[in-house]
Parts: C-alpha cells; sequence; structure tokens
C-alpha cells in the first residue's frame, strides 16, 4: 500500500460514503444516509410527494455545499420554482448561485433533435452522454431525473430501458454522484415501476403510498431496499409542512 | 344513374349486381389483397357523383395520372391528400435529423445547460394529426360519395379504438347527410377482432378476391353482407381492361 492512499484513506469520514438526505428521520432509517453514488427509485402516485422528497434532498445537498442538479420531464420550470417556493428548505439563492440547478429535460432533448416519440438506440445513448455531460461539467453529488417513467415511455424497449438506467447509474456512481429517479405508480397499487425493469436497476427503492386510517388517507414512506446499508424497514407516516418540508413519524398501528 | 334511393358505384355490372347501388347513408367496407386491382376499383367507384376522396398511399397526381389513363375524370374529385403531407413530414423529419446529428458534435454543454435552465419547453407535435383531417372533413362534407383510401394509414398510426371511434363518427355522419362512406382495407393484417368489429360497423361489405388456378388468377368481387337486403347478397368474377372493373357471371347466393 502506497504512503498516498493511507493518507487519502485517512481522510474517509461518513460524508464521503453516505449522502444525507436532510431528512433527520429518513438518515436514521437508511443507517446514516444513502451510500454515495447509489441509485434511487422514489416511487409513488401522483401527489404522494416524490418531487418535494427530491427537491429537499437537493436543497439540503447544496446547504453542505453540495452541488446539485434536477432534470425535470413532466413539469415546467417555472411551475416546479412555483410549487417549492412554499417551503422553508427552498431558497431561491441556492438556485441562483448555482447550487442547485433545475434543467428541463425537454428543451435539452428538443437541441438534440429528441422530439420523437419514441427514441432510437442512438437517441437514447446520445441523451445519456449529455446527461453525464452535464452532471459533470456542473460537478454535481446529486441529481434527480423526475420522472424516469417519462423517460422510459420513450424507450421502446425493455432492454433500451435498462441499458439506459444501467449506463446512467454506473456513470453517475463513477462521479460520486447520488441519483434520485422518480417513478409514478397508479394510486394503491403496490408496483415500484411502470416498466418493471427499473425497480431491478436501481440499488434503492422508496416507496411513497397511503394508508387508510378509518377514512383519513395518511401518507406513508418505506424503504423497499438500499444496496450498502442496514436499513430500516418500517412504513412510517410522512408529512409534509411548509416549516420543515418532509417529516416521518413511526405509523401508530391501531386497529381500524 | 342514381334514383332517390340509391347512389350508383360508378361501375354498371356492380350497381346491377347491387340492384340500384349502395343504398344513401351506408357506410361500405372493402377488403382487398395484393394483387386484387383495389387500387383501381377505389378510383373508379370515385367517377360518378360528388366525391371526397382521402388518398394515404398515392399522391394526389398519381391517383390522377392514372385515372387519366382510363379515360376517368377526376374534376368531381375533392382529393385529401394525405400521402404528399405524410411524405412531406417524413422528409422535413429526415432533414432536420441529419442536421440535428452534424450539429451534436458541435454543441457545447454550457450553452445547453443555459438553455435548458431558462425558458418553456416548445410544444412540439411529431406530424399533424391525420386521423384529425379524416374526422373533421368527413363531418364538414356535402360530398355524395367518401372514400378512405385506405384504412390501414390510419391502423399504423393509430390506436384500433381511436379509428373506430373515428369511424363510428363518420358513420352517424354519413347517414344524417345521406351519403355513401366507403371505406378500404387490406384483409388479414388488423387482427380478427378488429376485422370482426369492421364488419359490425358496415352495413354493406364487399371483398376482392384472388385465386389461383393452375397457371391463372381468377378474381372474384363478392357481396358479403347488405344489411337488410340479404337477397343482394352474390359474387362476380372479374377482370380488368381499359375501361377499368369488367364484371362478369353475377351469381346470387340467396
Amino acid at each position: 500500500m502506497s504512503e498516498g492512499m493511507v493518507v487519502s484513506e485517512g481522510r474517509i469520514t461518513v460524508e464521503d460514503v453516505v449522502c444525507k438526505t436532510g431528512i433527520d428521520e429518513l438518515d436514521v432509517q437508511l443507517d446514516g444516509g444513502i451510500p454515495v453514488g447509489n441509485t434511487v427509485l422514489m416511487v409513488g402516485s401522483s401527489g404522494s410527494g416524490k418531487t418535494t422528497i427530491c427537491m429537499q434532498f437537493l436543497a439540503n445537498g447544496a446547504r453542505q455545499g453540495e452541488r446539485g442538479v434536477f432534470f425535470t420531464i413532466t413539469e415546467p420550470l417555472f411551475k416546479l420554482t412555483k410549487n417549492m417556493q412554499g417551503f422553508d428548505f427552498y431558497d431561491k439563492k441556492l438556485i441562483e448561485s448555482g447550487m442547485i440547478n433545475l434543467i428541463d429535460l425537454r428543451i435539452i432533448s428538443e437541441r438534440l433533435g429528441l422530439d420523437a416519440e419514441k427514441y432510437t438506440v442512438e437517441d437514447a445513448s446520445a441523451l445519456l452522454e449529455v446527461l453525464k455531460d452535464i452532471a459533470d461539467e456542473l460537478n454535481v453529488k446529486r441529481l434527480v431525473i423526475d420522472s424516469i417513467t417519462a423517460l422510459c415511455y420513450r424507450l421502446q424497449t425493455k432492454e433500451m430501458i435498462r441499458d439506459f438506467i444501467f449506463k446512467l447509474g454506473s456513470s453517475l456512481a463513477a462521479m460520486n454522484c447520488t441519483t434520485f429517479l422518480t417513478s409514478e405508480v397508479p394510486p394503491n397499487e403496490v408496483k415500484y415501476s411502470q416498466y418493471d425493469i427499473e425497480e431491478f436497476i436501481a440499488d434503492g427503492i422508496i416507496f411513497l403510498g397511503d394508508v387508510d386510517r378509518s377514512g383519513d388517507l395518511i401518507r406513508t414512506l418505506q424503504l423497499i431496499k438500499m444496496r450498502g446499508t442496514a436499513h430500516s424497514r418500517i412504513k412510517s407516516a410522512m408529512s409534509i409542512s411548509s416549516k420543515n418540508g418532509i417529516e416521518l413519524t413511526p405509523l401508530l398501528k391501531s386497529r381500524a | 344513374m342514381s334514383n332517390d334511393e340509391f347512389i350508383s358505384t360508378g361501375i354498371d355490372k356492380l350497381d346491377r349486381l347491387l340492384e340500384g347501388g349502395i343504398l344513401r347513408g351506408f357506410t361500405t367496407l372493402i377488403f382487398g389483397s395484393p394483387g386484387s386491382s383495389i387500387e383501381i376499383l377505389s378510383k373508379q367507384l370515385s367517377i360518378t357523383g360528388s366525391v371526397l376522396y382521402f388518398t394515404t398511399e398515392e399522391t394526389k397526381d398519381e391517383v390522377v395520372k392514372t385515372m387519366s389513363r382510363f379515360g376517368w375524370n377526376p374534376e368531381n374529385i375533392d382529393f385529401v391528400d394525405i400521402a404528399s403531407k405524410y411524405s412531406q413530414t417524413i422528409l422535413t423529419r429526415e432533414e432536420k435529423r441529419v442536421s440535428i446529428y452534424e450539429q451534436r458534435s458541435k454543441l457545447k454543454i454550457k450553452e445547453l445547460i443555459e438553455l435548458g435552465s431558462s425558458g418553456m419547453a416548445p410544444l412540439v407535435r411529431e406530424e399533424e394529426d391525420f386521423l384529425a383531417i379524416l374526422s373533421n372533413k368527413i363531418r364538414l362534407s356535402s360530398f355524395e360519395k367518401i372514400i378512405i383510401n385506405s384504412l390501414d394509414f390510419f391502423l399504423s398510426r393509430y390506436s384500433q379504438e381511436e379509428v373506430l371511434r373515428t369511424l363510428h363518427a363518420a358513420k352517424i355522419n354519413n347517414i344524417e347527410k345521406k351519403s355513401v362512406l366507403f371505406i378500404i382495407m387490406t384483409r388479414g393484417i388488423h387482427g380478427d377482432i378488429f376485422e370482426r368489429r369492421m364488419e359490425g360497423i358496415a352495413d354493406c361489405i364487399l371483398e376482392l378476391e384472388v385465386i389461383q388456378k393452375g397457371s391463372t388468377f381468377e378474381r372474384f368481387l363478392a357481396v358479403k353482407k347488405m344489411r337488410n337486403y340479404a337477397k343482394k347478397i352474390g359474387i362476380a368474377r372479374y377482370v380488368i381492361d381499359s375501361d377499368g372493373f369488367v364484371l362478369e357471371m353475377i351469381e346470387r347466393i340467396m
């Protein structure tokens, strides 16, 4: 072992190996945080809080000096910022200073000539290259694609989806960039992805759902899978408030 | 040519086989197969009456050229040239693809980030909504005959459900306007269930069949369904000569 390596090894801190989401209870459940470089699928139906968690993840990172990028496919930029303005974790300065970059992937795609309904293999690899180049150029440590479902829709076969997510995940991991991919599923369905592929490629799955408690719907969050951690698998109640953003509390078991 | 109740097909002997022509308000489904000269039939159907003609495989110019070869006058026909529109879309798209391919390597990642972080995504429509054109033209039509040649084009681009919905609307329109609607499609490529459903929509079904007998081909035009006129069901052998379809040996099934 060379001396150089010993020195660098000596500098390794918790922050180098895990990426803290900044949502305290979630980090506890994750046994510290998400292993750096993991690709995590954030699964939920519409309105389940996927986008908010991802934004909070980026904002928390930015405050610790980790640059992030949010690729939106489903929502235009102005809507995204408008929805975030209500949250205390959101700060316009994070965007102005370039710590969080919001990028409309449709504009990029259009520029690349990828405005067709279906991507060819070449289209997909061109897009992949650009995503990597952007992540590299901005030197981001946290990346979000909202949603991967919308992207997979354009990839014509399961092999293309598999290839795309796998290559994206591995190149981002090489940059020590931790990735959230949001996955849209129909409500009340225990399914982690639309195309049944995404969940196998991802290193982690966070499932956002609902439970019915005497007629009231309670938001829930559950860690289904996270490679490289001894994580909890309990289902927690999740609340979204403008002051604290995402908060998790134990889901009280009760007889309905 | 046509009395109040019927509209002539434009082919005398076919009118005779159908005992007067096609009843106003009827939707006629014509099944063709490769080599059955369905393209000639669809043109010949449009030589009488005022006609709205959707052409998806051949451009208007090609249709007119073929018609003039048979000495048929296309003046009474209003063409909806989907074939030309479609090929233009293809060409534009390919041109764009090539130019973007050339540019891709020159794209600066910083510029891309800049672009992607500001502004709105363009609303891109890959191509014209041909089914909407079809639907709208039929809705506004005041023609005696409407010919869709062929449905195959729409079925290759839209779901069967979408196409059926449009056809149901077209059928209702056709009844209200007391016109006749001809829909041409190829047998055997859209699935049995879809064919059955189309047969359900149609008031009249014609089918062109080519049967190989030894070293020759025999061609038959069959009337397979005629709503409320069961006795009109029959079959005729046909040949194509310089005047187009010539029906011979009419046989009644019932």
